[in-house]
C-alpha cells in the first residue's frame, strides 16, 4: 500500500514537473547578493540594476526567470555544471575572456580607490605604504597582487594588500581604521558614500562588464543579448538604468569596444601544479600556525571553564553556563568578526593602533576566536571527563590525607586524559578544518588561496591539492593521538 | 589493650533529606581494640562508618580525636583523615599507578616520608604479604583479594592510628576472602585499633573484640561476641537466624 501511494506521488511529480517545463523555459540567473547596485538584498527582496534587466529580459522571450544567489568562488562550478544559466552581476570581463562566452561589453566600469573623509589620502601615490583592502576574486586585486598589471607602479608600494572575503567586510575594515582605503567597483563605492568616505579623483582602472555564458553556449548568448539590444532601442534599459544610478543611463551597449578574442592567455597551465602547490604550502603554515596556537591556548583554557562551569558558587557557574552556551550556540565565523570588528564598533578604538610586538590586531583576532570557541568545547569534554571518573577515587584519595588540588592532580586528573583522548581528537581535527574560517577576517591561510587560485585558472586542481593537504594534516594529527591512546592503554 | 579512648563519636545524627540513616548514635573506640559493626541491610552502619572519618559530613553530632572535635567547621581535617585510614568493598586503587605507586604516593606527597623511605616500607609490606613481585604491576593486572590487600597495605602506609573497614570482603569471590581476613587478623594481633562494618558473622565472632549491633540507624546492643549471640534481643536473634 505505502508502495503503491509512494509511487503515485513519484509519478505526480515525474510528469507535473515536465509539464512545468514545457509551459516556459527557465532563465537562472547567478548572481553575488552582496553587489549593489547590480544585485542585493533589500526588504527580504532581489534587487538590483542587474537583475531588473534580466526580468525585462526573460519577460520579454516569456522565460520564467530564476535569481540565484552564488558564491562568488563557486561560480565557476555553478555555471559549468548546469546549476546556472549565465552570470549578470557587474561580471568584469577583462582577465576572463576565455573562460566564458561573454556577451558584448554594455556597461563601463571604472575601479575606484575609497577613504575616510578625513584620510589625508588624495593621490593614488599616498597610498605608498597604506593598507588597501580589496575583495575577493575581484579584477582589482588581480591588478593589485604581485604579478598583476598596475603591480609595477602601485601595488608593489602598497604595506599590505588585504583580501577581504566581500565588499562589506572591505568597507568594515576601512571603517574600523584596520586599512587605509579600499579599491573597489564605482557603482558599489557610490552606494556605501553616505558612510562617511570620499572617492579618489584618480582611478585605479577602467573595465568592462559584460553577461558571462557558459563556454560555447553562443545560442543563449545571442537570444539574450538581441532582447537587450531591444530594450537599448527602446529606451527600456535607460530607464531601468535611472533607477540605480541617479538618473543617468550607464548602458552603453553596442559604444564599447567588442573584445579582443585573440588576446593573450593569462595563465599558462605547464607549472600550474608546481606553483599551486607551492602557493598551498604557504597557506598551510599559516593554517597550522592557526591549528596550534588555538590548541597551546584552547586546552588549558578549557580547564579552567570546566572548573569554573562545575563551581559551587552559583554566580561563577551560571557565568561560564552561559558563556559555553553562546560560544557553543553561535556561528564561529560570526565570533571571529566580533572579536576583530568588536574594539572600534562598541569602542570606538581604531584597530590600526591594536598590534602587539608586531602582530597584526587581524591575527590575533583570530586566535583569541578560535581559542575561547575551542575552550567552551573542551571544557565540555573536561567536564564529562571528570564526572566520569568514579565517586570512589575521590573517596581512596580523601581518606589519604590528599587535598583538593592533590587530589585532581595525581588522582583524577591522569585519568581524566585517558577518557577524553576520542572526543578531543574529534575536536583537534575539527579544528584542522575549521581553520579555513579565518578567512573571514582577511588572514590567507590555505583554503582560502585555493579558492583564489581556482578561480584565477577556472581549475577545480587546487581544491583537490588542499583536500589532499587538509587529509594528510589531518592523517597525522590523528596518528598522534592513537599512538597517544595507545601509550595510555597500560591501564583501564 | 588498654582503655584509652582514640576516636568517639557523641549523639551522632546524618540524614539524607528525608531519610535519617544514623539517629543518635554514640560509640568509642578503645586503642588496640577491634569493633566489628553488623547489622541487617540500611540498618546505617556503613554511613557511621563514613560519618567517623567525615566522607559523609554529620549532621548533628561531634566526632573526637583524642578527645578534639574534628568535625568543627575552622578546622582543616586532612590531617585528621591521614591519621584515619579507610578500607573500601570496591578497594579503590587507583588504576593509572603501579602497586608501589599507589602504596607510596600518599605519603611521599604528605611528607610523611621521604621516596626512599616510603618505597621502603612499600616493599616491607609487599613481603609480609608475598606480593613482592606486583610492585610494578597495575590493579587491573591483580586479582580481588590481591587488590583488597595491596588497599588495605596503601591504607597502612600513612602510618594510620586507626583503621576502618567498610565491608572489606563483600565484593570478593569466596575463593579470595580468607586471604583478605588472614591479614586483617594480623593487623588486629599486632595492635592495630580496628573499625569493620561485615555481614562476614562468622569471622567478626572470631577476631572481634567487641561487637556492635546496629538497627534502624541506632546501636540496639554493643558487648562481647558471646554476649551478642547469646543476646535475647528479638532483633538480633531475628538477623543471627537469616545470616548464620
Amino acid at each position: 500500500m505505502k508502495q503503491t501511494v509512494f509511487l503515485f506521488i513519484l509519478m505526480l511529480l515525474l510528469f507535473g514537473g515536465a509539464g512545468a517545463a514545457a509551459d516556459s523555459r527557465t532563465f537562472t540567473v547567478g548572481f553575488d547578493a552582496n553587489f549593489p547596485p547590480y544585485g542585493y538584498v533589500e526588504k527580504g527582496e532581489y534587487r538590483g540594476f542587474d537583475l531588473d534587466l534580466a526580468r525585462e529580459v526573460a519577460r520579454r522571450r516569456g522565460w520564467k526567470i530564476v535569481l540565484k544567489p552564488i558564491n562568488w568562488e563557486a561560480k565557476d562550478s555553478e555555471l559549468k555544471s548546469g546549476m546556472i544559466d549565465c552570470i549578470w552581476n557587474g561580471f568584469t570581463i577583462n582577465g576572463r575572456e576565455h573562460s566564458y562566452t561573454w556577451s558584448d561589453p554594455y556597461v563601463v566600469n571604472e575601479q575606484v580607490v575609497m577613504v575616510k573623509k578625513d584620510s589625508p589620502v588624495v593621490k593614488l601615490t599616498d597610498l605608498k605604504g597604506r593598507k588597501v583592502a580589496v575583495q575577493t576574486d575581484t579584477p582589482v586585486m588581480k591588478a593589485l597582487q604581485p604579478g598583476g598589471e598596475r603591480y609595477q607602479d602601485l601595488g608593489k608600494k602598497l604595506k599590505e594588500l588585504v583580501i577581504a572575503p566581500d565588499y562589506n567586510n572591505a568597507v568594515m575594515m576601512l571603517e574600523s581604521g584596520s586599512v587605509d582605503a579600499v579599491a573597489m567597483d564605482v557603482g558599489v563605492a557610490k552606494t556605501k558614500l553616505s558612510g562617511g568616505f570620499r572617492l579618489l579623483d584618480e582611478i585605479v582602472m577602467k573595465e568592462n562588464y559584460g553577461i558571462g555564458f557558459r563556454k560555447g553556449d553562443i545560442r543563449l548568448r545571442d537570444e539574450v543579448q538581441n532582447t537587450l539590444l531591444e530594450m537599448v532601442a527602446d529606451g527600456s534599459a535607460a530607464k531601468i538604468s535611472a533607477l540605480y544610478f541617479e538618473g543617468k543611463n550607464v548602458v552603453a551597449i553596442g559604444q564599447i569596444q567588442a573584445i579582443d578574442e585573440s588576446g593573450k592567455n593569462s595563465e599558462s597551465n605547464k607549472d600550474e601544479l608546481i606553483h599551486t602547490v607551492c602557493e598551498l604550502g604557504k597557506g598551510l603554515l599559516v593554517s597550522m600556525l592557526i591549528f596550534a596556537l588555538t590548541l597551546v591556548f584552547a586546552l588549558p583554557l578549557g580547564l579552567v571553564i570546566a572548573a569554573g562551569r562545575m563551581s559551587r558558587n552559583f554566580v561563577l557557574r551560571s557565568f561560564f553556563k552561559i558563556f559555553i552556551s553562546v560560544m557553543r550556540g553561535t556561528p564561529l565565523m560570526l565570533q571571529l568578526l566580533i572579536w576583530f570588528f568588536g574594539p572600534y564598533y562598541l569602542f570606538g578604538i581604531q584597530l590600526s593602533k591594536l598590534s602587539f610586538c608586531g602582530i597584526d590586531y587581524r591575527f590575533i583576532a583570530v586566535i583569541i576566536g578560535f581559542s575561547l570557541n575551542y575552550a567552551a568545547y573542551f571544557a565540555e569534554i573536561y567536564r564529562a571527563g571528570i564526572g566520569s571518573i568514579p565517586a570512589g577515587q575521590y573517596e581512596a584519595a580523601t581518606v589519604l590525607g590528599y587535598s583538593g588540588w592533590q587530589t585532581f592532580r595525581r588522582i583524577i586528573f591522569p585519568q581524566v586524559i585517558k577518557r577524553i583522548l576520542p572526543p578531543v581528537t574529534n575536536e583537534v581535527i575539527t579544528l584542522v578544518k575549521d581553520t579555513s574560517l579565518a578567512f573571514s577576517l582577511a588572514v590567507l591561510e590555505m583554503f582560502t588561496i585555493a579558492k583564489q587560485i581556482a578561480s584565477a585558472t577556472s581549475s577545480m586542481m587546487p581544491f583537490v591539492v588542499a583536500g589532499v593537504f587538509y587529509y594528510v594534516f589531518n592523517f597525522l594529527v590523528a596518528s598522534a593521538m592513537a599512538a597517544l591512546e595507545k601509550k595510555l592503554n597500560y591501564y583501564r | 589493650m588498654s582503655d584509652m579512648v582514640i576516636l568517639e563519636a557523641r549523639n551522632l545524627v546524618k540524614d539524607f533529606s528525608a531519610l535519617r540513616a544514623v539517629n543518635d548514635v554514640s560509640f568509642a573506640l578503645n586503642k588496640g581494640e577491634t569493633v566489628f559493626i553488623i547489622g541487617p541491610s540500611g540498618s546505617g552502619k556503613s554511613t557511621f562508618l563514613r560519618c567517623l572519618n567525615m566522607l559523609e559530613v554529620p549532621t548533628a553530632g561531634k566526632i573526637l580525636f583524642h578527645g578534639k572535635e574534628v568535625n568543627h567547621c575552622s578546622r582543616n581535617i586532612n590531617p585528621y583523615r591521614a591519621k584515619v585510614g579507610m578500607v573500601f568493598q570496591h578497594f579503590n586503587l587507583f588504576p593509572h599507578l603501579t602497586v608501589l605507586e599507589n602504596i607510596t604516593l600518599a605519603p611521599v606527597e604528605s611528607g610523611l616520608l621521604t621516596r626512599s623511605q616510603a618505597r621502603e616500607e612499600a616493599y616491607g609490606w609487599l613481603k609480609r604479604i608475598g606480593l613482592e613481585s606486583k610492585a610494578e604491576a597495575y590493579p587491573m593486572q591483580l586479582s580481588g583479594g590481591q587488590k583488597q590487600r595491596i588497599a588495605i597495605v596503601r591504607a597502612c602506609a600513612m602510618h594510620p592510628e586507626v583503621l576502618l573497614f567498610d565491608e572489606p570482603t563483600s565484593a570478593l569471590d569466596p575463593e579470595m576472602v580468607g586471604e583478605v581476613q588472614l591479614l586483617m587478623r594480623e593487623l588486629a594481633d599486632g595492635g592495630m585499633t580496628m573499625a569493620v562494618v561485615t555481614h562476614e558473622i562468622g569471622f567478626a565472632t572470631e577476631i572481634a573484640d567487641r561487637m556492635v549491633f546496629m538497627d534502624h540507624g541506632q546501636i540496639v546492643v554493643s558487648g562481647t561476641p558471646e554476649e551478642l549471640i547469646n543476646s535475647d534481643n528479638v532483633r538480633i536473634k531475628e538477623f543471627f537466624d537469616k545470616v548464620i
